[in-house]
């Protein structure tokens, strides 16, 4: 049976992650080491979640001379909705696991 | 955002922290996100590269063998500019271009070297043969205006010098005329 989109552990690690420090934005280097992802991992997902409307991407000049900006990750409304969801649909199932 | 951005964006995630490991990790996953693009970019790059090269060789041919505007024949047959044009201009345009692109130097290095290999194989299997023109040449006599023979290496390895030389030379360019246009780069990177 085909998973609904978005459900994969790996999405909701970052999901759940990125919702957390909502609305604080989050550096790719802090979400990986937060889910414990590994780049290849990580950013095609955040790509997904951009393309599909759930993220917002943008610059950020570094404070450090020297040093090129950076990307900054925040999760758009409907991406908070989804995270929200996602975190739910966990929930019910630790509870389920936990019943049966 | 572009699949650029995202590429700078991974580059830059790399160059802004202090763990070497990931740092490591995240430039050799934006390396082989960009992969097919660059691999596209360099195919065409090189097709084009032998193209030109082979047109060029042609028409020098058809040209000394009497085709053409015979007028020019002491300035271009007595004189070192259509070897120059060859062996330097070529690559040197051929680099600026790609590092305008984006393609790492590393790797442009393989176009006029690949070329200079595929070239010669080019050569052996297409034959085009036009009569001579010359006002003493032998009625009927044709000449293959892609010649092949043996390589002679001692030669082949000085224009590959000559050729490496021209490379770098469009590498300092083309880093030179991006750098020109550093601010408007960095105002393309706070889209």
């Amino acid at each position: 049976m085909a998973r609904p989109p978005n459900s994969s552990p790996h999405t909701r690690a970052v999901l759940t992650t990125l919702a957390r420090t909502h609305p604080r934005p989050s550096y790719g280097y802090d979400l990986s080491k937060a889910t414990e992802l590994k780049s290849g991992t990580l950013y095609p997902i955040l790509q997904r979640l951009h393309a599909q409307g759930y993220l917002d991407a943008q610059w950020e000049d570094s404070p450090h001379p020297g040093k090129p900006p950076r990307h900054i990750y925040t999760l758009t409304p409907e991406g908070l909705e989804l995270a929200r969801e996602k975190t739910q649909d966990t929930k019910i199932r630790s509870l389920k696991g936990a019943l049966l | 955002m572009t699949p650029e951005d995202w590429h700078n964006g991974m580059e830059n995630e790399a160059a802004s922290v202090d763990d070497a490991t990931w740092a490591g990790e995240a430039r050799r996953t934006a390396w082989f996100q960009r992969g097919p693009r660059v691999l596209l970019v360099l195919g065409a790059a090189l097709l084009l590269y032998i193209l030109i090269n082979s047109v060029l060789v042609m028409a020098l041919n058809a040209f000394s063998i009497g085709y053409g505007p015979q007028g020019l024949r002491p300035m271009l047959l007595g004189s070192p500019l259509p070897i120059s044009l060859l062996v330097l201009l070529i690559p040197c345009l051929a680099a600026v271009f790609l590092v305008r692109l984006g393609v790492r130097p590393a790797l442009i290095w393989m176009v006029p070297a690949l070329g200079m290999v595929l070239e010669p194989l080019i050569a052996r299997l297409v034959t085009m043969t036009l009569p001579m023109n010359l006002p003493d040449a032998v009625a009927g006599q044709q000449m293959d205006l892609l010649p092949w023979g043996r390589i002679d290496l001692r030669q082949f390895l000085l224009v590959l010098v000559w050729k490496a030389l021209a490379v770098g030379l469009g590498l300092w360019l083309g880093q030179r005329s991006l750098r020109k246009n550093v601010k408007a780069g960095q105002v393309g990177l706070k889209r």
